[in-house]
């Protein structure tokens, strides 16, 4: 990470930190803590997901990228300048760069607009320089996002489209305004299997057009390594593991990315899964040793006094794990 | 497996909902059976139907009805039962595990009286034998025992649908019709109660029909899979065929196994299946797969293909059907 030019960066995030308030009965500790301390680095044109189940912390850290929920610390640097703690008027105009497409496309449109009101909104809010009338714009738009005829589709109601098609308004709501990227939170999980890819597609063939730079957030193993360049692993709202798409699904390193792709349908590994306990991650504040550690098989004493950081293990890879403290890379058998 | 008697005979079966403005139909003419001790796998997207067709085989089907054909279980028209004699047979010999947990389960009930329900509405037996028997079911799906004494809202998602899955085998029925029973489950607890509920199947020896849009966990899961588009059965075949390159399918099994992205597969493109599934209210003619379909010919619009033995599996397309009568000659 350290390694890439400070000129290509978009978003650079340190010690981005959520908390929640805890329900008292469970513990002493007062907050729950579902983005642990994440760092990463987003370059300019590029896909990256993040993989995690559900607690993971991934649609959280989704959503204080996008800053839909303000951090409870650390620094968003965009552009040079750190959003965290923008509000008002700045934080208007960091919307406009940054925006959230949403798992749901039936439940994150409004059932009383028509798709060309869903798009006038956040095109006349932009104000772009470019020549044409509002009009013209949405048919642009829709044309880009494969809705046609644009002529029948301008004047539907959200419940006339199938889910593929809504899909398609949120994504040219979302480009509307002319964003630098998008975070995209489990875009495909709700379609039909025979057309997520053509929605997949959509996004690299926008991100390339526009230059964008994407978060794609996932449960789904499979499709991250299909989209993204690099994949970062998210347990327990810490990120375990990151390195380029094909290092992670092909040499994992850290023990819960092994249990994730050895569970996932069509994976290549074989036998009982590689995990000791099935329970949940801790998110307490108060939480002691390292976040995988009930269910790991490699647990170790010092695993559950402290975290372990995420370290380089390899050029371009990176995990949060004691196993490789010591041997930086015999143990990935490089 | 071809020389014993199906446990599940689905004869032609067609369902017709009644609650819009006009009856809908939205399962045409299907004929599928399930064997002892198999796991069959149906695969289907959002309204082929298959869920339906699960209903339609438990006769749980609510402003809907069978407008023609026959279900038999173990033997017996199920249509031909009176109330009470279903009541008795739904459970014992054939049980259901529902696609959300949450919903399935009573909330206001512990786990253990809801097992317990179950077990006396079918079984006279003690208080005491009851529990150790739930006790016994919980073990078998990996519980600890006190889950028993324990509310549904107190337990995760995987765990409730443990409980579900216990509940559905309470009464060793023949077969149990599993209606997405992981999907909305994370990954590695999915994997984990598949296993679980592959381990079980083989020491209880029933039957599974089981009903996922999920390609890839099916076709790993299941010994024959049954795919469904439009209301129709287009292809049956072996598990193993849907990860064989050489194999013969029906043009939107192409599809979908081109559709999703694979971990195994670097080079390969998933190419979506481009179009919608036909309106059930202006069903057409022909293939109702024919407006989706590169191979489509004239003859896909003009008469519906029907299931035959096509290569090794049972396929419902024109064209591969000629195809393959034309590589032997016939």
């Amino acid at each position: 990470m350290a390694s890439s030019k400070i000129t290509d960066v978009l978003l650079r995030v340190s010690d981005l930190e959520v908390r929640f308030p805890a329900p008292s009965r469970f513990s002493k500790a007062r907050w729950i803590v579902p983005v642990n301390h994440v760092a990463l680095d987003l370059r300019r044109r590029e896909t990256i997901a993040l993989v995690g189940e559900s607690g993971s912390g991934k649609t959280t850290t989704g959503k204080a990228l996008v800053r839909l929920l303000k951090p409870w610390g650390g620094q968003i640097l965009y552009n040079g300048s750190d959003v965290a703690r923008w509000s008002g008027r700045k934080l208007h105009q960091y919307h406009k760069s940054a925006q959230l497409i949403f798992q749901d496309p039936y439940g994150s449109l409004n059932p009383v607009h028509t798709v060309s009101q869903h798009l006038s909104l956040p095109l006349q809010l932009h104000q772009s320089q470019e020549p044409g009338t509002l009009s013209e714009k949405i048919e642009s738009l829709l044309s880009r996002v494969g809705l046609v005829p644009v002529q029948e589709i301008r004047d539907k109601y959200p419940h006339e489209l199938s889910g593929g098609q809504r899909q398609r308004v949120a994504i040219a709501r979302a480009l509307a305004v002319n964003p630098e990227f998008m975070v995209a939170d489990e875009p495909i999980s709700m379609l039909d299997v025979s057309i997520r890819a053509d929605i997949l597609h959509l996004l690299q063939n926008l991100q390339n057009d526009f230059g964008l730079s994407m978060v794609y957030i996932t449960h789904d193993l499979a499709s991250a390594y299909y989209i993204a360049d690099r994949i970062l692993v998210m347990y327990g709202g810490i990120i375990v593991e990151s390195g380029d798409s094909g290092e992670i699904v092909k040499k994992p390193a850290h023990p819960y990315t092994q249990l994730l792709l050895a569970a996932t349908p069509g994976s290549p590994v074989e036998g009982p899964l590689p995990e000791t306990s099935t329970g949940a991650p801790n998110l307490l504040l108060d939480r002691q040793g390292c976040v995988f550690y009930d269910r790991c098989p490699h647990a170790m004493a010092r695993c559950q006094v402290s975290q372990p950081q995420l370290k380089s293990i390899a050029a371009r890879h990176d995990a949060a794990c004691y196993l490789y403290d010591d041997r930086p890379s015999e143990a990935l058998g490089h | 497996m071809i020389e014993q008697e199906p446990i599940l005979s689905l004869k032609d079966v067609s369902v017709q909902y009644d609650s819009g403005p006009e009856p809908v139909t939205v399962v045409r003419n299907v004929f599928l059976d399930v064997y002892p001790q198999e796991i069959l796998g149906l695969i289907g997207e959002s309204g082929s139907g298959k869920s339906t067709l699960a209903y339609t085989a438990m006769r749980l089907l609510k402003h809907a009805s069978m407008t023609s054909g026959s279900v038999r279980i173990a033997g017996r028209d199920i249509y031909a039962m009176k109330h009470e004699e279903l009541r008795q047979f739904r459970w014992a010999e054939v049980s259901m595990a529902f696609q959300t947990a949450m919903n399935a389960l009573n909330p206001v009930m512990t786990v253990g009286e809801q097992i317990l329900d179950t077990l006396k509405s079918h079984q006279t037996l003690t208080r005491e034998e009851g529990i150790e028997r739930a006790q016994e079911l919980l073990q078998l799906v990996r519980l600890n025992p006190d889950t028993l004494q324990r509310y549904p809202h107190e337990l995760s998602g995987g765990m409730r649908q443990r409980v579900v899955i216990a509940i559905s085998i309470a009464l060793s029925p023949k077969l149990v019709i599993m209606d997405e029973p992981t999907t909305g489950l994370d990954v590695v607890i999915q994997r984990t109660i598949l296993d679980e509920i592959v381990e079980i199947q083989r020491r209880q020896h029933f039957a599974i029909l089981f009903i996922s849009h999920d390609f890839q966990l099916v076709s790993t899961l299941a010994q024959r899979v049954a795919i469904m588009y439009a209301g129709k059965i287009v292809e049956v075949t072996a598990g193993a065929t849907l990860h064989d390159p050489t194999a013969l399918h029906h043009p939107y099994t192409e599809g979908l196994i081109r559709a999703v992205p694979r971990l195994s597969d670097d080079q390969a493109t998933a190419i979506g299946i481009p179009g919608n599934p036909p309106d059930p209210r202006d069903f057409p003619k022909g293939c109702a797969y024919a407006d989706r379909c590169s191979l489509v010919q004239r003859v896909c619009r003009e008469q519906p293909p029907e299931l035959r033995m096509t290569g090794s599996s049972l396929i419902a397309c024109h064209v591969v059907q000629q195809r393959e009568a034309k590589q032997y000659g016939i």
